[in-house]
């Protein structure tokens, strides 16, 4: 059930009043039933790994709460670590390890015949699986204390909105709003409206037609020319951008309409001067989960240079095998990492004074283009192909019949994010200044539907980040 | 930021009414005289009392010259012969049938020879279906929406459609008297074809085109010309020679399909259904040798021997070369391929083929 597509439309229209004509208990309920039927609409056999998720963390978090013996309260940890970490491993990584292993042992003159998961990916299993770990370790490290509802626990745990792809919220965060009663709105209403449809416009116009350089030129091991690969990369930014940002969006307006606010999971991230301001404005609910819950824990920055470096390339390296089960992955991970320690490197020798409007602007084209070199291998279907895009954009500067359509794409895209964004920054609240504005609000709105109408591809894609 | 004064509630209320209704109605005014002239295909000029017509995929769009067919035959048989070619990318059997339907039942095509590739002399896959399976292709649902009439829903809704296929043709059939809904597809096209051309225009000044196609491919009926798309194209083709397990099903009962109604609506209206070899580059004619093929073919030559309908069969002798992307002809070769076939198209209708006389 996409949310770009008429059935959710319905579904959510449906729940939607459902939830407006009962109390909070109902309402909780409401969503619960909700929430699994939303996912079960995907494969309703992996609604099961949702249950377990919920009743080991509920159960871990109440007896981790009654514990004091450290041992005991270590024991319910991995308890609940094995669970989360075992169903991730089984289902998104085995097949992951087994042929890499399959592989390694073939390259030594080993033959290994290699056993294979014929499962599908359950959507969404890395968000959740996070979330409650987030629960139990909270609890672990007593900031948290358990919630008293199993009811209530599994809502947070499946909640519909943010089951799939996020934002991973933290239960410090999104269960005292699951508790307490819910008031709604005209303001909060057109909040939440407004979001849905600026991340569906994100999500139609933007990503799913920057997705046809990207598919069309990626379907290619090499590029025709340098420049169409460079462009290929620069439409895959804004794709993913559009498409995850879109997503967030979307599911942030369909809370505010349910009376539940999510956290802000992009905030401009391409206008980021270095790597750590990149990550402090991309997919902000993982990288703080990930600071939280893996480098901290790894020691941080409190053991020494060297240690910190090697935390934040082993916390980078992870979170890119968060993102899939190929080594491709696990490159882009480390090249964050790697240039994440670079950047910490050179501002501890040379620390910047404020930079000029001019070098400013260099910065954050300077950063936008590394992103960019990440994404290549973020997107390639192998290591091959990653080379041989490089390789291209420096060997091959010549102008193919090819590269204007891609470029008019990705000037027109871009010019139509920027155009957008920029008025999102520079009214304090875009949904209350549509009112306001004399014809404004109507024409933009009329505006953002009409171009969905006209510009949405036939087939529109699913969400880039389901899958992880 | 607020702009102005806030609104009188009345305005605020009616703007959300007003707004949306003259940007409806200039987008759709916009549609109607950008975009009228946008989808040749079918088009009623060409199409109109024309005596020959060309239907099939985008390897017929870009592999026959109506024109040049239209002056060889024309030449032979000492009068003007009017040939439209039809052919297109995504189009279905379905989509020709609705659309010829249209025109034969409008009295607009009388009597016309309607010629149909084969590939292996067996109709290609999208141009074999029967009235139970998919109507058309998913990346072109408009193709079908604006052939359809109220009568076809229902068949429509029994066929083997997903909800999101009806959905798409349904929404736009729906819409079928709005420009801005059932050119949907054409405007998107439009948009970002001459959008790039305008743009490669643009880089022209500054770094001139050093790599061009260099294909010599018509655009015609959806073929992409760009050079990714070419070897795009390429690369799909000779993917499928790896391809060894090459699976296809065996139809048994050719009466049963859309051709078979196709064929009968255009000899009940007195034209004459014909069928052509069309050339094909290696990567393709190894389809032809197997086990399944060869029984389609049997199977197929006893319908068109029972449908009473001919089969033109020649060697126009292109190789690969002439397939710059391996699937559709060259400007050179379909010259040649209508140049031939023109001739004996001619030589039919001298011979007093039934049905092929003037």
């Amino acid at each position: 059930m996409l949310f770009n597509s008429f059935i959710f439309a319905g579904f959510f229209v449906v729940v939607l009043a459902l939830y407006r004509l009962v109390g909070h208990d109902w309402q909780n309920r409401l969503l619960l039933v909700a929430s699994y039927v939303f996912y079960a609409a995907w494969d309703w056999r992996f609604c099961s790994l949702l249950l377990i998720s919920t009743v080991v963390d509920y159960y871990v978090g109440g007896r981790l709460h009654t514990t004091d013996d450290e041992r005991s309260r270590k024991r319910l940890l991995r308890l609940s670590m094995m669970t989360n970490l075992g169903i991730l491993a089984t289902f998104k990584y085995f097949n992951f390890f087994i042929d890499s292993a399959t592989s390694l042992l073939s390259s030594v003159g080993l033959d290994a015949s290699s056993p294979v998961l014929k499962v599908a990916l359950p959507v969404g299993i890395s968000f959740y699986t996070f979330q409650t770990m987030s629960y139990t370790i909270d609890i672990y490290r007593r900031r948290l204390e358990p919630v008293d509802s199993i009811r209530d626990f599994a809502v947070f745990v499946a909640y519909f909105p943010q089951l799939v792809a996020g934002p991973i919220e933290r239960a410090s965060n999104l269960l005292p709003r699951i508790q307490r009663d819910r008031a709604h709105s005209r303001q909060q209403d057109l909040e939440g409206l407004w979001l849905m449809l600026w991340g569906l416009f994100k999500k139609i116009v933007i990503a799913d037609n920057a997705a046809i350089v990207v598919n069309e030129v990626f379907a290619s091991d090499t590029p025709s020319s340098g420049f169409v690969g460079l462009v290929a990369v620069y439409a895959f930014a804004l794709q993913i951008y559009c498409d995850f940002s879109g997503y967030s969006d979307i599911a942030r307006g369909a809370s505010k309409l349910l009376g539940i606010e999510l956290m802000l999971n992009f905030e401009m991230p391409y206008r980021s001067q270095n790597p750590s301001e990149f990550w402090r404005r991309w997919h902000i609910s993982l990288s703080t989960w990930l600071r939280d819950y893996l480098y901290i824990p790894l020691g941080g920055n409190r053991g020494g240079e060297l240690l910190t470096y090697r935390n934040l390339l082993l916390t980078m390296t992870i979170g890119g095998l968060w993102h899939g089960a190929a080594w491709t992955f696990v490159a882009w991970g480390m090249f964050h990492g790697l240039w994440l320690g670079a950047h910490r490197y050179l501002s501890e020798k040379r620390p910047a004074a404020s930079p000029t409007p001019v070098l400013r602007l260099l910065k954050q084209i300077g950063t936008f283009h590394m992103v960019c070199v990440g994404w290549l291998f973020f997107r390639a279907e192998s290591f091959g192909q990653v080379f041989n895009f490089l390789e291209t954009m420096v060997l091959d500067l010549t102008i193919t019949s090819d590269l204007g359509r891609y470029v008019f794409i990705v000037v027109v895209l871009s010019a139509a994010l920027l155009l957008l964004e920029g008025w999102h920054r520079s009214v304090d609240d875009p949904s209350a200044s549509l009112g306001w504005h004399r014809g404004l609000g109507p024409t933009i709105v009329t505006g953002l539907v009409l171009t969905m109408i006209v510009l949405a591809p036939p087939a529109g894609g699913q969400f880039i980040y389901f899958q992880f | 930021m607020k702009l102005g004064r806030p609104m009188k509630p009345k305005w605020r209320t009616l703007q959300w009414i007003i707004i949306p209704v003259i940007m409806i109605i200039a987008v759709e005014g916009v549609a109607r005289v950008g975009l009228s002239n946008y989808e040749e295909w079918y088009d009623s000029s060409a199409t109109h009392n024309a005596d020959i017509v060309f239907i099939g995929s985008s390897r017929v769009a870009s592999g026959i010259n109506a024109p040049l067919v239209s002056q060889v035959v024309s030449d032979e048989v000492e009068y003007r012969v009017k040939v439209t070619n039809q052919g297109r990318g995504g189009s279905t059997i379905v989509t020709h049938y609705l659309e010829l339907r249209e025109l034969i039942e409008s009295g607009r095509l009388e009597q016309p020879i309607v010629l149909l590739e084969l590939a292996g002399e067996v109709p290609a896959p999208l141009m074999r279906g029967t009235w139970d399976e998919r109507w058309f292709h998913p990346k072109f649902p408009s193709l079908l929406a604006r052939a359809m009439t109220g009568d076809d829903v229902d068949p429509f809704l029994e066929a083997d459609h997903s909800r999101s296929e009806r959905f798409a043709v349904l929404s736009r059939y729906a819409f079928n008297n709005s420009d801005l809904i059932s050119f949907k597809d054409g405007w998107r096209d439009l948009f970002f074809d001459r959008g790039g051309k305008a743009t490669g225009d643009v880089l022209d000044l500054f770094l001139p085109t050093t790599k061009g196609d260099g294909s010599g491919l018509s655009d015609a009926g959806g073929v992409a010309t760009d050079a990714a798309g070419v070897e795009r194209a390429r690369e799909l083709a000779l993917e499928r020679l790896e391809n060894e397990s090459r699976t296809g099903v065996v139809l048994d009962d050719w009466n049963a399909t859309v051709l078979a109604s196709l064929v009968q609506l255009v000899h009940d209206n007195g034209g004459r259904f014909v069928f052509f070899q069309m050339p094909v580059s290696s990567v393709f004619e190894i389809d032809f040798e197997t086990d399944v093929h060869k029984e389609n073919r049997t199977n197929f030559a006893s319908s068109m021997n029972e449908w009473g309908t001919p089969l033109i069969e020649f060697d126009p002798g292109l190789d690969d070369e002439s397939f710059p992307d391996l699937w559709h002809l060259g400007k050179d070769g379909a010259d040649i391929t209508s140049e031939q076939l023109g001739e004996l198209l001619a030589q039919m209708i001298a011979a007093g083929e039934p049905g092929l006389t003037e």
